[in-house]
């Protein structure tokens, strides 16, 4: 699955970890997701979504 | 408690346990070493030396559970632990089988050091299991 975290995360000037502490989870989860190597529960997609002020639809891509 | 969790980490490649992450965490293992090393070098009775190594040996050990249980991991890090955990699992029982099939082969009574191989194999077999599913786990993604 691709993703846009990555584009996202800089418009909003984040870090990796930044954004990890938002959402409550490792820096390396946000890398993988970022790779598109791991696919989130619903639950994390949300919260990463919200975290960066958008949708689902908009940050992953299937 | 005297552990923390911020101290460690979990070990992923190396068996099960933690990995000191912090100068603390360094102290504590030190610490663990340096009280058996202490109790071992009382003048007392051999019996006496074994039970207050079995009394602070299960003292760490709950330490260690408690530390263990307060790591909170990530739902990635939950995922990729339970499939490296059951793969390690497996390939213990089945080393514990082939050990079995072998005691029964060999025909005859085995010794405590004789015996050692097959206690041992399942054990190895599951820490290069583990370390292997978290390896390809990592690489490949989930």
């Amino acid at each position: 699955m691709k993703t846009r975290i990555k584009e996202f995360r800089a418009k909003l000037n984040l870090t990796q970890e930044e954004l990890a502490d938002k959402v409550g989870v490792r820096r390396e989860t946000i890398v993988f997701l970022e790779k598109g190597k791991y696919n989130p529960s619903l639950k994390l997609a949300y919260d990463v979504a919200h975290a960066l002020k958008t949708q689902i639809e908009e940050l992953f891509i299937i | 408690m005297v552990g923390k969790a911020k101290w460690f980490t979990r070990r992923r490649y190396t068996g099960w346990g933690l990995m000191p992450k912090t100068w603390q965490g360094l102290v504590y293992i030190m610490a663990i070493a340096g009280v058996i090393a202490f109790i071992q070098a009382l003048k007392i009775a051999e019996n006496l030396k074994l039970i207050f190594t079995a009394v602070w040996v299960i003292l760490i050990l709950v330490d260690v559970l408690h530390v263990m249980a307060s790591m909170k991991l990530d739902e990635r890090e939950q995922k990729i632990e339970a499939i490296a955990e059951r793969n390690a699992a497996w390939a213990m029982i089945a080393s514990i089988a082939i050990s079995i099939l072998y005691v029964t082969t060999v025909g005859k009574e085995l010794t405590g050091t004789e015996l050692m191989p097959a206690l041992i194999f399942p054990l190895v077999a599951g820490v290069i299991v583990k370390a292997a599913s978290n390896v390809i786990l990592d690489r490949k993604g989930i």
